[in-house]
């Protein structure tokens, strides 16, 4: 299991490159990052609601409300320029940590 | 024979919802999302072949708790309507406000206790007429009195040390700590020690006249 703060960390993240496969909506927001993560990413599921309220605050993406295949309304989100240009610098901060940390965890080198 | 307890699934959307809509911090369109979210889960739930409460029960734990879902929902939105701003006001302002009100009470109290010590001291010349009038000696006014009258020019104290922190409360102090009631507790029990000695020393010098009287003056003619 991560650590919460990892999680919350890598919300906004995982919610701005989810949304780069097309519109979707919580719950299956939800779902696709349980299933990319094989479940080690849990999400208390009411409170990813606020952040996506935030993000669209923050104009990172916007939403509208719709009925969906099954006749039930959602509301549906998807990623705005802004997001996309927020996805581009996470990806550059996030992909700095995981090289540094790939360095640092693989084996030592042998001195010549 | 035992009796089955069906369980209505309808209405069980209806009662959370409404447990959550008597919170100030869910807006219409929150509630509403929120409820689609938990239809879903419950859907793909009862899919897997749980039945309807238990999928609702998981549904439910899985969306977060009423309260933990009004902690982050609050950060959002605040509240809605007038009676709601008006009771984020009072949220935030009745520590202070209650502070302030203690305080006029206190001082109040101080300014009564204060008046008290000065009727004696305007009694006190018509008690001296009174003992020469009574050929009595005058023999002065009890040093326990003394003592308070000459406390008075200091009598401002206690309310400026409680308006200094009243001060504090305002501005430094977090709206949540509810220190008012600490603050009443001790202003009364500041009030009720300091009324006792004061009611003696105001009365003294009455009592001490009257204890010097002559027999005869309570006697009929």
């Amino acid at each position: 299991m991560l650590s919460k703060e990892l999680v919350a960390a890598s919300t906004v993240p995982l919610v701005l490159s989810v949304l780069t496969g097309g519109e979707n909506y919580g719950y299956a927001l939800i779902q696709r990052v349980r299933e990319l993560s094989g479940g080690r990413v849990e999400w208390t599921e009411g409170m990813l609601y606020p952040v996506l309220h935030w993000m669209e605050k923050e104009q990172l993406i916007e939403s509208d409300w719709r009925e969906g295949d099954t006749g039930r309304k959602r509301k549906y989100y998807r990623l705005c320029k802004k997001g996309r240009n927020a996805l581009r610098q996470e990806r550059e901060q996030w992909m700095t940590i995981h090289e540094t940390l790939t360095k640092l965890w693989q084996p030592q080198s042998s001195s010549t | 024979m035992a009796t089955a307890i069906q369980f209505d699934l309808k209405t069980a959307f209806h009662n959370w919802r409404e447990k959550l809509r008597q919170s100030p911090h869910f807006r219409a369109e929150n509630l509403e999302e929120l409820e689609a979210h938990l239809r879903d889960s419950v859907t793909v739930l009862q899919s897997k072949g749980l039945a309807a409460d238990e999928a609702f029960l998981i549904g439910t734990r899985r969306v977060g708790t009423p309260e933990a879902l009004e902690g982050q929902f609050a950060a959002e939105n605040g509240g809605r309507g007038w009676r709601d701003g008006l009771r984020r006001f009072f949220h935030n302002y009745k520590n202070r406000f209650l502070h302030l009100l203690i305080l006029a009470y206190f001082a109040f109290g101080c300014w009564l206790l204060w008046g008290c010590l000065r009727v004696s001291q305007m009694i006190e010349p018509a008690a001296r007429r009174a003992d020469s009038l009574a050929r009595v000696d005058y023999l002065g006014v009890p040093a326990f009195t003394r003592l308070f009258w000459n406390l008075m020019p200091y009598w401002y104290l206690p309310p400026l040390f409680a308006a200094l922190y009243c001060g504090l409360v305002w501005t430094r102090k977090s709206a949540a700590k509810s220190s008012w009631f600490a603050f009443f507790s001790f202003a009364t029990a500041f009030l009720f020690l300091l009324l006792i000695p004061v009611l003696i020393a105001a009365e003294l010098p009455v009592i001490s006249f009257l204890d010097r009287l002559p027999p005869r003056t309570f006697q009929a003619p």
